[in-house]
């Protein structure tokens, strides 16, 4: 035998709270005006603490430049006087100078040996040399003997310092300076 | 009893908006809670679903065109928010299918808030065994006695698929009680 399902449509096995549904209005009415707040709320809040958080971190980045950076420069500014005061310059040195002509004076200063006869060793002509040097100037190599560069055009004439560039210069008195020592 | 005509032009009045919407939540409060309730079977989860039904009514009803009834309107909010809720129930796993028969029988037997009979006990553990959406069909015919357009409205589905289900739910729970009595 197939059961069949009869209707059993009434809600009142379903019951409710006592004034459930006289009071239902209100709760919803109630839920919404909360709502309201919280929606407003969070837009204050969220303000405010975005516009907190960017003066924070405004501060935080100041207070890093102050208090971190700028004395690890300083410290760091020190710390080389402190070795330059200590110690006399060697050519280890040389990377902390800021520019060719620094190199090229702590040369002319202490190298009198580098200047060959067609270079006067007075630190105002080294700096006419160094004006006028051309940076375009091909590489040239270096007379074995002498240690001179040598002109490409012309093996055997002798090249002033007026025809190199600073870098050539420079390395021609680093290579010399190197030869020194060893020969010392 | 207003219709939803003079509702609507009441709410487009200035400051006759909590009116109309206070006979809103009026006319319809127990036809949505009873749905729910029968979806969720216990009152304090039925209280939540149809409280936000009507607070998620409040914000959307600017926008209420009119272009169904509010009572299907409504009805298709709360559909969401049960099948959100029960969703969610599933997900936490608060709801294990192979005990819930017993868990709401004896859940039913102890609520003071049910004061159904023995067999309509037994109905509502049979329709509780239905998968969610099959449930919501099934309560919408057979409780409130829908028309399948409507119920389609609510649900967003074809009136044709809406009638295959409601026959299987029907199957099924009379197979149930086939099975109860033997």
């Amino acid at each position: 035998m197939r059961t069949r399902l009869e209707p059993s449509r009434d809600d009142k096995q379903f019951a409710v709270p006592e004034n459930y549904f006289e009071n239902f209005g209100e709760r919803v009415i109630k839920q919404i005006e909360e709502e309201k707040l919280k929606r407003a709320a969070p837009i204050n809040s969220r303000m405010i603490y975005l516009r907190w958080t960017a003066i924070g971190a405004a501060a935080m980045a100041c207070g890093l430049i102050f208090f971190v950076w700028k004395p690890a420069r300083h410290h760091q500014h020190l710390r080389f006087a402190e070795e330059i005061n200590r110690t006399e310059l060697t050519e280890d040195d040389l990377p902390y100078f800021t520019d060719k002509d620094e190199v090229f004076e702590y040369y002319l200063e202490d190298a009198e040996w580098l200047f060959s006869d067609t270079i006067k060793p007075d630190s105002s002509a080294a700096k006419r040399i160094v004006s006028t040097i051309k940076n375009d100037k091909p590489k040239v190599a270096l007379d074995p003997k002498t240690g001179l560069p040598l002109d490409p055009s012309s093996k055997k004439k002798e090249i002033k310092w007026s025809d190199l560039s600073t870098d050539e210069m420079i390395q021609y008195l680093m290579e010399e300076s190197d030869d020194n020592e060893i020969n010392n | 009893m207003k219709d939803d005509q003079q509702i609507l032009e009441l709410y487009k009045k200035e400051g006759k908006q909590n009116e109309a919407f206070s006979l809103i939540v009026h006319q319809y409060q127990r036809p949505i809670y009873y749905y729910v309730r029968r979806m969720v079977m216990n009152h304090e989860d039925a209280d939540d679903i149809a409280q936000n039904t009507f607070v998620k009514a409040w914000r959307a009803l600017p926008e209420f065109k009119g272009d169904s009834r509010i009572s299907t309107w409504l009805h298709r909010i709360a559909y969401n928010e049960t099948m959100t809720f029960l969703k969610k129930e599933k997900r936490l796993g608060k709801v294990a299918l192979d005990d819930v028969e017993s868990k709401l029988e004896s859940y039913l037997e102890s609520d003071p808030l049910f004061e159904g009979d023995e067999l309509q006990r037994k109905l509502q553990v049979a329709v509780a065994t239905l998968p969610e959406k099959q449930k919501a069909v099934f309560i919408m015919k057979y409780y409130e006695e829908k028309k399948y357009d409507e119920m389609a409205e609510i649900t967003g589905t074809s009136v044709g698929a809406l009638k295959a289900s409601f026959h299987l739910a029907v199957q099924k729970i009379e197979t149930w009680f086939e099975n109860y009595f033997e």
